[in-house]
């Protein structure tokens, strides 16, 4: 897959209706905002029903960035537009200076940072490794690996040996320590005999010992390399990843990969995003996922004639939300053409549930430790309500009591983004989530807005 | 419906209906009046503005008085004037001194490093660069590094040479557009009256037989949106609907425009054209919506007289209307003929 194309205006599309649509925008906006009250307007409530003006000012300018990504207006205007209605509501006293400052610095006007153009591969790798001795890993989860032109990421997950945090000198908070930070750094060789470094390009721990990490590869493995071996800690077993099989040039990615649109490819990404979250939280419950602000997305590129064939992929992004019992705005359902999902969602969707994984290392939490059998602790656990990551480990066991003949397999894995084995077979297929992702990565989609029960917009 | 009724053949200019202005500003350690009148803003207590403009272009102190008539003929066609400022008497803007500081202090605002240079190069566009001032840049090579792109292959007119101003920064567009929003923040800041007043400047500029009246083209989204934003408010509140259903256009040509209406109640539709310089002359006098008229245009203005052409309703023909302001109120005077 080839990705690079200019973003820009299209010339096909009529960019004075499009410009005139966002500007009538930003005056309903004003008149929105200038109808709460002005309490409400600016307080930051989860109760509200209105979006603050902050919040309006902010959704504005992801609907004004959408319509230039998606070439229907210039993001010169885009963002004249959205600078002009942040300044309106400062000399209204509706949003504050350092809102104000947020939409106007001037790091926005810089081109927004998009795909290198050159070819990308995406490689589903899928597999969980024990820490190599000394390493403080308890466990690592190796999910996909993607090469562009411009950089080789792994994606990876696990579990610290000892997760116990640590403090840190002349700080209150406390370090929770982080994987790879050791001077022992992964490692990895290909049938060319080149070898390569690896190096967090981010990580994050939860606390409890669960992490994420981005990994860098350095340098790029260059097109032609029929596999790379990785060592990911000295003492752990090298994990072979074919790339030959999954080549640049061997066929078009598939499903809704191939989407050539933007607006295709910002609707998709917002169901992957959905996908994802109905993994990271697989006790059946993404109910609170937003989808209003894709929804102001389809209708600003539906009101300017952008939205075309992405009807399609609306209508994906619809039928999931419906899977998942996610409100579907009804802007959404109004443009949505009705589809399908692709094969590989649809794989997700039903082994979302699934916690099976090669090899299990990490070890469950303790209301579940304790209980007679896997599965059996309260449902109701009130740290599993609060916490997502141990409500990750609470769907676990709530899919294996669901799940009875997964209980003949190993399945402790923390939870099924990790490793999912298709039933009655060998090969991993979990990781086609992230896979499938990265081959639609844009770098300058706005995010959805996620809102959490409990948490801030 | 579209009325072949037209306003008076010499129409009358666009700031006849609104009184003069005045208000006052810190002008370094004095608080000086500026006063509007008849389209124009002065600093009564500059009366040789002009020769403070020339000092202050030699490199003599600037003072406020004059910076904000400077910076009122700057904005003086600024689309973004009718963006930011108030769509009805309703709409009031708080921003104050206190909301200037706080966005210079943020560091979105600086004083234009270039003032005296671009003043200069305004007032005196043929005249050698005084010494003064020379000293205060260093001449333009394209090999030097570190140069403020403000005045990168700015030539001063007439000078001979060409200058940049010295400095580790280098500006760029947004931050000139930060820079000339603030300034236009501090114009609002004058207050009410003056916010209605700029932004009729600006209207009258776009407007046929303005100053900008041939790139109104090329900046119709911002016309249509300028007068969306306050037709669709006045003529909501008069046929009790809401402001998303008003679609309003400009109008191009000799009559006042048209006026539509589809629906009962609050889910009435309304289509409305109306030409840009109903901005200047009608809505910022305050007259939009007059004695349950929407009016449309101004046939003669003597302040506080008018008389206007008036819609008592969707699909009728605008009757003429006199009106009298009176207390900051427009009121119907005996003599109106149907």
């Amino acid at each position: 897959m080839t990705l690079g194309q200019g973003h820009g205006p299209d010339p096909l599309l009529d960019h004075v209706r499009a410009e005139t649509y966002l500007r009538l925008r930003a005056e309903a906006e004003l008149r929105r905002v200038l109808a709460l009250p002005r309490d409400d307007a600016t307080n930051d409530d989860d109760e509200a029903e209105e979006l603050t003006a902050e919040h309006g000012l902010r959704r504005h300018s992801v609907v004004a960035q959408a319509l230039a990504q998606a070439g229907a207006i210039g993001r010169g205007v885009a963002d004249s537009v959205t600078e002009e209605l942040a300044a309106a509501l400062f000399a209204r006293s509706r949003v504050g200076g350092s809102d104000m400052a947020d939409v106007l610095r001037p790091e926005r006007h810089g081109q927004p940072a998009r795909p290198p153009a050159g070819p990308y591969l995406a490689v589903p790798v899928g597999i969980t490794l024990p820490g190599g001795p000394g390493s403080g890993l308890a466990e690592v989860q190796l999910f996909a690996l993607v090469i562009a032109p411009d950089r080789a990421i792994l994606t990876t997950a696990g579990r610290l040996r000892n997760p116990a945090r640590k403090p840190v000198r002349g700080r209150r908070s406390h370090h929770a320590g982080l994987p790879f930070d050791g001077p022992e750094t992964p490692t990895g060789t290909d049938d060319r005999g080149n070898s390569y470094t690896m190096y967090a390009d981010s990580s994050s721990s939860d606390g409890d010992g669960n992490w994420t990490c981005l990994l860098s590869l350095s340098p790029i493995p260059q097109p032609g390399a029929r596999w790379l071996e990785l060592t990911m800690s000295p003492g752990s077993p090298p994990v072979r990843v074919d790339l030959a099989s999954h080549g640049a040039g061997g066929g078009p990615a598939p499903g809704p990969a191939a989407a050539a649109s933007p607006a295709e490819r910002m609707v998709d990404t917002v169901a992957h995003r959905l996908l994802h979250a109905s993994l990271t939280y697989p006790d059946d419950d993404v109910s609170w996922y937003d989808l209003s602000e894709i929804a102001d997305i389809v209708t600003a590129l539906d009101a300017v004639g952008a939205l075309g064939a992405a009807r399609g992929a609306v209508g994906r992004l619809v039928t999931l939300a419906g899977r998942l019992r996610v409100r579907i705005p009804p802007a959404l359902s109004a443009v949505a053409q009705p589809a399908g999902l692709p094969a590989a969602w649809q794989n997700i969707l039903e082994n979302r549930d699934r916690g099976d994984g090669p090899t299990g290392l990490a070890q469950p939490p303790p209301c579940c430790r304790n209980s007679a059998a896997p599965g059996s602790c309260s449902p109701g656990c009130a740290r599993a309500r609060r916490e997502p990551c141990f409500r990750r480990w609470h769907g676990v066991c709530r899919s294996r009591r669901s799940s009875p003949s997964s209980r003949t397999r190993r399945n402790n894995g923390p939870g099924p983004r990790a490793t999912t084995r298709a039933a009655g077979t060998s090969q991993p297929r979990a990781a086609e989530a992230p896979a499938t992702a990265m081959r639609t990565w844009n770098w300058s989609l706005p995010r959805p807005c996620i809102r959490m029960p409990g948490r801030s917009r | 419906m579209s009325n072949p009724e037209q306003p008076a053949a010499a129409s009358p200019p666009w700031w006849a209906l609104l009184p003069p202005a005045q208000t006052g500003v810190s002008c370094g350690e004095h608080t000086h009046q500026l006063h509007w009148i008849d389209g124009s803003l002065i600093a009564l207590d500059h009366p040789d503005a002009e020769g403070e403009r020339v000092l202050a272009a030699l490199g003599g102190d600037r003072c406020e008085c004059i910076d904000l008539v400077e910076s009122w003929g700057a904005h003086g066609d600024d689309l973004e004037v009718l963006a930011i400022g108030p769509r009805s008497a309703a709409d009031k803007l708080t921003i104050g001194p206190g909301e200037i500081e706080q966005l210079q202090g943020g560091g979105m605002w600086r004083p234009p490093a270039h003032g005296s240079v671009l003043s200069f190069a305004r007032l005196r566009p043929h005249a050698t660069l005084p010494a003064r001032l020379r000293a205060r840049l260093t001449p333009h090579r394209a090999t030097q590094s570190r140069v403020s792109a403000f005045f990168s292959g700015s030539h001063i007119a007439g000078s001979g040479s060409a200058f940049v101003i010295s400095g580790p920064r280098t500006p760029g567009q947004p931050e000139r557009d930060a820079e000339r929003r603030a300034g236009l923040l501090s114009l609002l800041a004058l207050g009410g009256e003056f916010q209605f007043r700029l932004s009729a400047t600006v209207a009258a500029a776009w407007a046929d037989g303005g100053s900008r009246a041939g790139d109104a083209a090329t900046r119709r989204p911002a016309l249509v949106a300028a007068l969306a934003g306050r037709v669709a408010p006045a003529a909501a509140a008069w046929l009790g609907t809401e402001p998303d259903l008003v679609d309003v256009v400009p109008h191009e040509g000799p009559d006042w425009g048209r006026l539509q209406a589809t629906g009962t109640g609050s889910e009435r539709k309304v289509s409305v054209a109306l030409p840009v310089g109903w901005l200047a002359s009608v809505w910022a006098a305050g007259l939009a919506v007059t004695a349950g008229h929407l009016i449309v245009a101004v046939t003669e203005a003597a302040w506080p007289d008018a008389t206007v052409l008036g819609v008592p309703e969707p699909g009728a023909d605008p009757v003429t209307l006199k009106l009298r302001a009176a207390d900051g109120a427009w009121t119907r005077q005996p003599g109106a003929m149907q």
